[in-house]
């Protein structure tokens, strides 16, 4: 007979086995290039190491020099923290805006909707490169029409002002990904019951009071897990920082990936920049765990 | 205010946002077919005469052939291993039954993957693939794509594993397949909407993944697209016509793929997170 015995402890174990070794190649790869890596930075921030030359123990050392000798650092904390905060209006809060709006059944809805989330299947290099041609001072697409409007005044250096540096690459950043929170809200509008809405009309309740009664309060779950993927994806920003200004001008774009591929990579201190790649994933992770504790809190 | 015009107001509010969102993509692909002069003329004119020029001296001065294909290999390489990996990982996963006491710990290790920014680990990376003698080579990308990869794979798998319907594995186990069988004759063939969200998902990712091209590779025989189109356009910066021709040239198939997998993308990456 070829089928195994059901309760058999052996047959279990050969199962037990063959599951196992299903699962060993991923984790292997897994193991070998994510966790390690990530253990290993730990470790690497404990030493002075250029890379080339024995590394050197430091202790704390690179820890202290972040917090204490680095202004820049903390500087960069507070851009990408400034970028997170407009990006949740422009991102989340648009998005939802999106997908409440399409969600009245308006003709060509399809093509709108296909039209918003268009942006999200270019690469970060090319938006960030296509928007510093449309933010070229003398030359570029958005200058060109003011101008054109008779609104010359409201012409600038865009990216190179530092005063207003970082909320353009966050608007920039704003039109890549309000498209992706629009499906993350229209997966969550389509749960709504129709019925509820439809008796809420019945009752003469207006659109916006249906909006902010009926709509907001479902959607719930869905906001918070927007908002947790913009402030820790925020937080893990690079691609387009590093094509639009590389933290330019004086630091105003400066966030922590790019400061910290700087340290390690331009000026060989792969200690320090591991030491600043640990904090920042200290810091994404507790807000993530922050964030989740929000979310699941009973109201 | 009458619900007609309501819509009405509504639809043109949408359409001129709409509008608004797509101007710097219209420009983009009519500037490059104009000259520089056209473009600072009239943005948004049609070609006087179309310079198809400027995009075969992109292609052949960008080497955007070369990179195209180290992009193709590289993303194919990194959606084929991150499906049949990330399904055969998530399978035990998904029937606790078998593999009880390791399934928590195991799922909240790659649950790790998708909490830690890349960057993060970067420096090690490096590290390792100089020791691997890797560094300059697809598998400097292919590796760790591949391993980033791996998480949202499996929970999406995991996810889609559970809600599978035990009766043909039942039945197949009856006639006597083991575990392996299980999977791979019968399980994986089924979970082809699973195959469907991760290979879009991971495919575009790749495709467009940046930072550990800028970092593993340096060398311009093994660059991927968005590093060459990067040089490209920094050799280029006061050349719109031909740059706008690159970044056209490199947009248009994504825009074009784009129109076809919309739904499975639009539907694909909400569901993995919602």
């Amino acid at each position: 007979m070829k089928g195994r015995l059901p309760n058999s402890a052996a047959s279990v174990s050969t199962e037990q086995r063959q599951l196992r070794l299903l699962a060993l190649p991923a984790l292997a790869l897994y193991l070998l290039f994510v966790v390690g890596p990530i253990l290993a930075a730990g470790v690497l921030s404990l030493f002075h190491w250029d890379g080339i030359t024995p590394p050197r123990f430091a202790g704390a050392a690179n820890y202290l020099r972040a917090f204490l000798a680095d202004p820049i650092f903390a500087r960069s904390f507070l851009n990408n923290s400034l970028y997170v905060l407009i990006t949740l209006v422009v991102e989340v809060g648009f998005g939802l805006l999106f997908a409440w709006a399409l969600q009245a059944r308006l003709p060509g809805a399809g093509l709108w909707r296909a039209l918003f989330f268009s942006p999200m299947v270019l690469s970060l290099v090319v938006v960030g490169l296509l928007w510093s041609f449309v933010l070229n001072p003398d030359a570029g697409l958005l200058n060109v029409t003011l101008r054109g409007l008779g609104l010359d005044a409201l012409a600038r250096p865009w990216l190179g002002d530092d005063r207003s540096a970082l909320a353009t690459v966050s608007l920039v950043s704003g039109w890549r990904y309000a498209g992706f929170y629009m499906a993350l809200f229209a997966a969550g509008l389509s749960r709504i019951p129709p019925e509820v809405l439809e008796a809420g009309r019945l009752d003469g309740a207006s659109e916006a009071t249906l909006f902010r009664r009926i709509t907001l309060p479902f959607l719930a779950p869905v906001t918070a897990i927007a908002v947790l993927l913009c402030i820790t994806g925020g937080f893990q920003s690079f691609d387009l920082f590093f094509v639009m200004t590389d933290g330019q001008p004086y630091h105003s774009t400066e966030i922590p990936t790019t400061w910290m591929i700087k340290k390690a990579f331009n000026r060989q201190s792969l200690g320090y920049g591991s030491a600043l790649g640990v904090l920042l994933t200290l810091f994404v992770a507790a807000v993530g765990i922050w964030s989740r504790r929000l979310g699941s809190r009973p109201e | 205010m009458t619900a007609r015009a309501q819509r009405t107001l509504l639809l043109l509010i949408v359409a001129g946002v709409a509008l608004v969102m797509a101007a710097p993509l219209a420009w983009l692909l009519l500037g490059s077919l104009r000259t520089d002069t056209e473009i600072l003329s009239a943005p948004f004119a049609l070609p006087e005469r179309w310079r198809w020029d400027q995009w075969s001296q992109a292609w052949t001065e960008g080497e955007l052939g070369r990179a195209s294909l180290n992009s193709l290999l590289v993303t194919g390489m990194t959606v084929v291993a991150t499906v049949i990996l990330g399904a055969a990982a998530a399978y035990p996963l998904s029937r606790t039954s078998v593999v009880r006491q390791a399934t928590g710990p195991v799922f909240a290790l790659y649950l790790l993957g998708l909490i830690v920014p890349a960057q993060a680990a970067v420096v090690p990376t490096f590290l390792l693939l100089r020791t691997l003698r890797l560094l300059d080579t697809p598998w400097a990308l292919i590796l760790p794509n591949t391993a980033w990869s791996l998480p949202l794979a499996v929970v999406v798998f995991a996810g889609f594993f559970r809600g599978q319907s035990r009766e043909p594995e039942e039945a197949a186990r009856l006639d006597g397949c083991g575990p392996l069988q299980l999977f791979w004759r019968i399980a994986f063939p089924l979970a082809r909407p699973a195959v469907g969200v991760v290979s879009v998902v991971t495919g575009l990712a790749v495709w467009n993944e940046f930072l550990f091209a800028l970092l593993f590779v340096h060398g311009p025989e093994n660059r991927t697209l968005p590093l060459a189109l990067l040089a490209f356009s920094s050799a280029h910066t006061v050349d719109y016509g031909l740059t706008f021709a690159a970044l056209s040239m490199m947009s248009l198939p994504l825009l074009i793929a784009y129109a076809f997998v919309q739904r499975t993308l639009i539907e694909g990456s909400a569901g993995v997170f919602a």
